[in-house]
């Protein structure tokens, strides 16, 4: 399972500079935040994934929001 | 916006494949039973009036993606609200439709092997796609529906022979109501799950023929869907398609003729992939091209991949176990009544009010 941890920084990596730097050189800082912010974000939760974290999943929160919309049960 | 053209052919046979996408192997819902033919034949004839809607949406504002025409018909605040939902249904569709590759493949063939590893790697190619743009997606699909499907119906031929028709019937034996709540299932997932196609179509270079692409793509896949469920009834049976995860995987895998033509369920597998592959990657392009909108980007292929590594993230936290994923079935056919028929609907009601203020 560890194995994944480098497979997935250099897949990040790689499109870190091969994507993201492009952005930082044409001064595209809106493309480049917003792409920052978002890789790192997902970066994190695929470390935390691999490490076996527990992360809340948006099925649960939405399967009880339908039920109640619904009135379904269970 | 960027200049991208699909002909007709393409938009149809890419529908056809997004139809059959992830359904082909997970069904969409067994409370039919044997009337399962009877409930796919009602989706579609309930599909046709929101086929229409999309259709008659996207050549109201031709050229224009949902995304925009949202923008114009509900003003700049409210239009950029509900184009973040059809954002979160785009990429929440494609993250389920990656999920459920991986439990596929964990399931069928690679149980020591992380779901992590699959959904990377599906989704790497999926991001690869979006980033190339629809034209891109098109092409392939033109390349490769030609053999996929003559690949995946043959297989119906060939299991003539272990087929029994009396798995069929009694027909409507268990009452309407199953098969109309089976029907309502197959209308949502995968039918009516056409909308996201009013993010893309706007790329059709003939914009007249929006509702005959609609229409022939959805048939078509909706066709093949229902030789395949019939074909599994007719192998299995009723009870052990019911009991089943994957019935189309198993169908197929019974097949054996002479000493030859043997585990063929790898056709079923390789359809399957194909079919996500595209679905997946129409989903992540047409949420990259509402979050593009909606921050005003001017490339939406330039935060594919941030978007597309979400997408990833999500697809490995969505479900605990294969049971929740087939239980989220039943959730999802409501879940899903907003993005398909009430916004499109009332889009298209407004927008017709305004134009005939407007004249």
């Amino acid at each position: 399972m560890m194995i994944i941890i480098p497979i997935c920084s250099i897949i990040f990596l790689l499109f870190i500079i091969f994507d993201l730097a492009p952005r930082f050189i044409e001064k595209q800082w809106k493309v480049f935040w917003f792409y920052t912010v978002l890789i790192s974000f997902s970066f994190v939760i695929h470390i935390l994934v691999v490490l076996d974290f527990k992360l809340p999943s948006p099925a649960v929160p939405i399967k009880r929001l339908v039920s109640y919309i619904f009135g379904l049960q269970g | 916006m960027e200049r991208e053209i699909i002909s007709t052919k393409q938009g149809t046979f890419m529908m056809v494949i997004f139809v059959i996408g992830s359904s082909i192997v997970l069904g969409s819902s067994v409370e039919a039973k044997q009337d399962i033919w009877i409930a796919i034949v009602v989706a579609l004839f309930m599909s046709l009036p929101m086929l229409f809607v999309y259709s008659k949406l996207l050549t109201s504002f031709p050229g224009k993606n949902l995304y925009y025409i949202l923008e114009e018909v509900f003003g700049k605040v409210a239009g950029k609200i509900i184009s973040l939902l059809y954002v979160w249904y785009s990429f929440h569709l494609g993250a389920l439709v990656l999920r459920n590759f991986s439990e596929f493949v964990q399931v069928i063939s690679l149980p020591e092997t992380p779901q992590t590893i699959i959904i990377i790697f599906l989704g790497l190619v999926c991001l690869w796609a979006a980033k190339a743009g629809i034209e891109i997606i098109g092409r392939w699909t033109a390349f490769i529906f030609p053999v996929g499907w003559f690949v995946l119906l043959i297989t119906i031929p060939l299991s003539m022979s272990k087929m029994h028709l009396i798995n069929i019937k009694p027909v409507l034996h268990n009452d309407l109501k199953p098969v109309l709540s089976s029907a309502f299932s197959f209308f949502t997932f995968p039918f009516a799950e056409t909308v996201i196609f009013t993010t893309v179509f706007n790329t059709l270079r003939n914009k007249k023929k929006t509702f005959k692409v609609y229409l022939s793509g959805t048939v078509v896949g909706g066709a093949i869907i229902l030789l395949l469920s019939v074909r599994n009834i007719l192998v299995l049976g009723v009870h052990i398609t019911t009991d089943l995860y994957f019935p189309s995987y198993m169908a197929v895998r019974t097949l054996s003729i002479g000493d030859f033509i043997q585990r063929t369920e790898i056709t079923v597998a390789t359809f399957y992939t194909i079919g996500v592959f595209i679905k997946a990657s129409v989903c992540l392009y047409a949420a990259s091209k509402g979050v593009a909108k909606i921050l005003n980007i001017e490339k939406s292929s330039q935060i594919v991949a941030p978007i597309g590594f979400l997408m990833m993230n999500l697809a490995c936290i969505v479900y605990s176990s294969t049971m929740e994923m087939f239980d989220w079935i039943n959730t999802y056919k409501y879940y899903a009544i907003p993005f398909q028929i009430i916004i499109p609907v009332i889009t298209l009601i407004i927008a017709k009010i305004k134009f005939y203020v407007k004249n």
